[in-house]
């Protein structure tokens, strides 16, 4: 049902406001910024006005390039776009790692525009463009490269690879700062980035009285582009909100007749201000494509250049020249955008004529213009692999570790155990080897999970995780094999201790506590055994600079370990659980709720653990780590720091991080379409919406040196901020949560634990860069 | 699902003494350590930075602020050298700064201290020294640069002085990115400080002696 709400300039105020244009003393009523939002042209609207910014700032940088030569830019214009390159200059000089930004932004224009062996070196040119773009302060230009570069067809194509890749960065911010395109908080730096450009922005706008109003009117003609398309038919309206109609006050004159004046280049103050000044258009191909030049300008049109759709959809404005991302997934997102704005019968402009009088957007909305418009929502790459590099494990330390692992199994009563673990950020930042560990085994009808964050500091501790787990879970396995849980009626009283001992009173529960502390007692010893074996190592000594010695060994260890039981003929779960370090183990109960089984790592300060030493495993009391836990269980979840660490505080965060491995397909849901249809008729969302249009974010993964792939990560954080509703009730609708796996998957592989590795190896939170271990058992949905 | 910090406390000496040369150095160390560290991915993604001068009197100049926001003091050289006046505002920036860890949040990495005079205190500074060394509010490094330095009146505040034997420009240099190497490699995990060597540091270079 096609739909003519508009924007009142009530709307287009709180537009301005919220992207800083306007101080917010100005605006206290925009308050129904959210009404705002779910207007049905917002999103449409949002893009047009980034697009037009963003296209501004590509020709800002174009110009002075030398691009645009066959035009003869007006006074006023010029005068523009030195504004806009002083204050990006600024902004450069202000802040090493924008600039460091900035030259990714150009590494990868010029990588774009397959530039290799005519010019220079990539140095060179990088530190040209830069120069005259006045972005460094050197005067010493040596011009033949600028030649070199200027002559031909290359120029043509850097030139355009370096303004769309800057055009994108500032399309990216507008989106971001008018929550336009993500759907859950992108990385901290795409928002410094994003904050800093637009308050560059906002900047320009204070220092010069004239740019706030020229803000203005790009956002007024970003709407006269929308909302004018079709003729206004007030009464026509479909059953969407209508935010003018909501305040109080007298409706608001709407456009275009209470137009004021439209956007226009000339309205910069300027003594010579006469004509007009028509910008030119600069080459709207692909920049990999040997595009012919337009041959003048054209004085008819004020828009200015648009950059092509597909240049804007790189988002690759990063240092370390990473490829684009794959196109075909843009093209599907594109396409379900697509879809989806049809479906909601705002696809912008189906080549119908604007309604508008205003004089300074004649503009044709053509349908290279729709298809561009819809091409431009690519999915946002947060930003967060930038800076961290890619190094493979090192081939010349001894003893590697591989960079993953991934298995599964079943528990003796059919219920699946999957386990990855991945090496971390850091260490594939410093080619170094991963640290974690993990093993699962089953015995009679137990079953044993262990886990093992080797210290970061200790170089060999990829060693002792790998050997604790093993001695652990061998010992476990040996010794509970045959060991049988006496039938009790009542649990109450079973875990009485002993005060002198901290030993269970009940034989067959002290005899699996001392199961448990025995594991770890024989894990400590295989931990002296590997230091032992390897003391006269020449390799390893070398490594070291020393001997090596247990502390070269340091790791966790965390073990779990299951026993189905039956209370009065009523099944439930048996856990144990004890752990030396940090980390978690968490039972998952049927409602979706956690229960953690051991004490979260809440020492004064981060990063001072214990370890697995024989000091500890001899203390008197280690019997009282050992947790019992008696109860229905959904799973058990059993990780190293590395995952614990970005779900706390642990209570309610073990919940969400199993919600979260449900959205992303590694553990399932049960929910039929009737029943997800009846979930969602709450909320303002149909499962049509969710499939075109689901709530992952793209998260760059790096797998080697060379590729980075966008994986869809979906957390509850971002589902319940789409449904509008409270993470706990999201947590416990097994419906909801099937609803907000619709849409792309997370891989191709449906295999629960490459799932499981792809996961762990791509979620992003910030200040995480360790190894991330994860075991789960878990019962599957009844059917 | 907030990160952890790790908190970066310079104490930098704004004396009298400094002025000149020297003082310019310190300015030329700030700006390189914070080139660096922004080149860092990790240091980007957990350091804040914070510098107290201290001169007749001390001053938080910068409060605990992230990389990409952290804005550079002006530093000035003139005065005394109220020593214990920073060691007293050290530690009530680090009381209210600095998120201690509980069930409910994830504490910030220990702080790291990194303070730097190249003369005698003109003030009281003895008690709040001690009081700094028991309370093991983070793991301090502390510089004496220059000749006129006292590197025993550190070892009272920490047992990890360094010595720099001139306040040459590329001493200074050096120790700054001595400290930025630092910050670098300390965000990891280690065991309880009281079993041996606290902070796993990167050897400082020639110019840095530390002082056993």
């Amino acid at each position: 049902m096609p739909s003519n709400v508009w924007f009142s300039e009530v709307e287009v105020r709180a537009i301005l406001w919220k992207l800083g244009v306007l101080p917010d003393s100005q605006n206290h009523d925009v308050a129904n910024w959210s009404s705002i939002q779910r207007n049905v042209n917002f999103n449409s609207i949002v893009k047009v006005v980034a697009r037009e910014l963003a296209s501004r700032y590509g020709y800002a940088i174009r110009l002075p390039l030398g691009d645009l030569s066959g035009h003869v830019a007006g006074q006023n214009e010029v005068v523009f776009l030195q504004m806009i390159l002083t204050d990006l200059a600024r902004l450069v000089n202000e802040d090493s790692f924008t600039s460091m930004k900035v030259a990714g932004i150009i590494e990868e224009g010029i990588r774009q525009a397959g530039v290799r062996s005519q010019v220079p070196s990539r140095e060179r040119v990088v530190q040209e463009i830069r120069g005259k773009l006045g972005m460094t302060g050197e005067k010493d230009l040596r011009l033949k490269p600028w030649e070199v570069l200027t002559t031909g067809l290359l120029r043509e194509r850097v030139v355009d690879g370096v303004a769309d890749a800057f055009a994108e960065t500032f399309n990216l911010a507008f989106h971001y700062r008018l929550d336009a395109r993500f759907t859950s908080p992108p990385s901290q730096e795409v928002v410094r980035l994003c904050d800093r450009l637009l308050s560059s922005i906002v900047g320009l706008s204070k220092t010069h009285g004239g740019v706030s109003e020229r803000i203005a009117g790009i956002v007024r003609q970003g709407l006269s582009r929308l909302v004018f398309k079709k003729s206004p038919a007030p009464g026509g309206m479909g059953a969407m909100p209508k935010p003018q109609q909501a305040p109080v006050k007298p409706a608001p004159p709407r456009y275009p007749n209470a137009q004021p004046a439209p956007y226009h280049y000339p309205q910069l103050p300027s003594p010579g201000a006469t004509q007009p000044a028509p910008p030119p258009k600069p080459s709207p191909q692909a920049p990999a494509a040997a595009a012919p030049k337009p041959s003048a300008p054209q004085p008819s049109s004020t828009r200015p250049a648009q950059p092509t759709g597909s240049d804007m959809n790189k988002l690759g404005p990063t240092p370390d020249n990473k490829p684009t991302p794959k196109k075909d997934e843009h093209e599907q997102y594109a396409k379900d955008l697509k879809a989806q704005e049809a479906a909601m019968g705002t696809a912008a402009g189906e080549g119908e004529k604007p309604a508008t009088d205003a004089p300074a957007a004649p503009v044709e909305a053509s349908d290279a213009d729709s298809a561009e418009l819809v091409e431009v929502a690519a999915p946002p790459a947060p930003a967060a692999a930038a800076g961290w590099r890619y190094l493979p494990i090192p081939d010349d330390q001894p003893e590697p570790h591989t960079e993953y692992d991934a298995r599964d199994s079943r528990s003796p009563q059919g219920m699946p155990i999957i386990g990855a673990r991945v090496r971390g950020k850091k260490h594939k930042h410093d080619g170094t080897n991963c640290d974690d560990s993990f093993e699962t085994a089953v015995s009679g009808n137990w079953t044993i999970l262990a886990v093992a964050d080797g210290g970061g500091s200790a170089k060999f501790a990829r060693l002792g995780s790998k050997a604790a787990c093993s001695a652990a879970v061998d010992y476990l396995r040996e010794h509970l094999n045959d060991h049988e849980i006496k039938t009790r009626d009542d649990w109450n009283d079973a875990f009485t201790f002993d005060p002198a001992t901290a030993l269970f009173n009940e034989k067959d529960l002290a005899y699996v506590q001392t199961a448990m502390h025995d594991a770890f007692r024989a894990a400590c010893d295989a931990i002296k055994g590997e230091v032992k074996q390897r003391q006269e190592s020449e390799e390893h000594t070398k490594f070291l600079g020393k001997p090596i010695e247990f502390r070269d060994l340091y790791t966790t260890l965390l073990i779990a370990i299951h026993l189905p039981i039956t209370i009065r003929d009523v099944k439930r779960d048996l856990i144990f659980a004890c752990a030396v370090g940090d980390g978690m183990v968490s039972v998952i109960l049927e409602d979706g709720s956690c229960r953690l089984l051991m004490t979260p790592d809440s020492g004064e300060f981060s990063g001072e653990t214990e370890f697995l030493t024989e000091k500890i495993v001899e203390q008197a009391a280690f019997p009282s780590r050992v947790r019992p836990f008696i109860g229905p269980m959904r799973a058990i979840l059993s990780m190293t720091d590395g995952v614990s660490d970005d779900y706390f505080p642990n209570e309610p965060g073990m919940a969400l991080l199993y919600a979260d491995l449900i959205l992303n397909g590694i553990v399932p849901v049960k929910a039929s379409d009737e029943e997800i249809d009846a979930a969602l008729a709450a909320t303002q969302v149909s499962r049509e919406e969710l499939k075109v249009g689901d709530v992952a974010t793209g998260v760059e993964r790096v797998t080697s040196a060379a590729v980075r792939q966008q994986v869809p990560i979906r957390t509850v954080a971002a589902l319940a901020q789409r449904l509008k509703l409270d993470v706990d009730k999201l947590i416990a609708s097994p419906a909801l949560l099937a609803a907000g796996r619709l849409g792309r998957p997370l891989c191709d592989s449906d295999d629960p634990k490459e799932r499981l590795q792809v996961w762990l190896d791509s979620y992003h939170v910030r200040g995480s860069f360790d190894d991330r271990t994860l075991v789960v058992l878990h019962r599957e949905p009844q059917a | 699902m907030a990160g952890r910090r790790l908190p970066v406390y310079l104490v930098l000496d704004t004396s009298g003494s400094m002025s000149g040369e020297p003082i310019e150095a310190v300015r030329q160390g700030v700006k390189a350590l914070l080139a660096d560290l922004r080149g860092d991915p990790q240091a980007l993604e957990t350091a804040f930075l914070s510098v107290i001068t201290f001169s007749s009197s001390a001053l938080q100049v910068c409060p605990l602020t992230e990389l990409m926001q952290f804005q550079e003091p002006n530093l000035d050289a003139g005065g005394a050298t109220s020593f214990g006046e920073a060691l007293q505002m050290l530690t009530e920036c680090i009381d209210r700064e600095v998120q201690k860890g509980s069930a409910q949040q994830k504490g910030d990495w220990k702080p790291l201290i990194f303070i730097m005079t190249d003369g005698q205190p003109t003030d009281n500074w003895e008690q709040r020294a001690d009081q700094i060394k028991s309370r093991k509010i983070g793991n301090i490094i502390a510089c004496a640069a220059g000749p006129g330095a006292d590197e025993n009146m550190l070892k009272r505040v920490t047992e990890m002085v360094v010595k720099l034997n001139t306040l040459q420009p590329e001493a200074l240099r050096q120790f700054f990115k001595w400290v930025s190497s630092s910050i670098k490699t300390t965000s990891q995990k280690i065991a309880p400080s009281n079993d041996g060597a606290p902070l796993d540091l990167p050897p400082p270079p020639p110019q840095i002696v530390v002082v056993p």
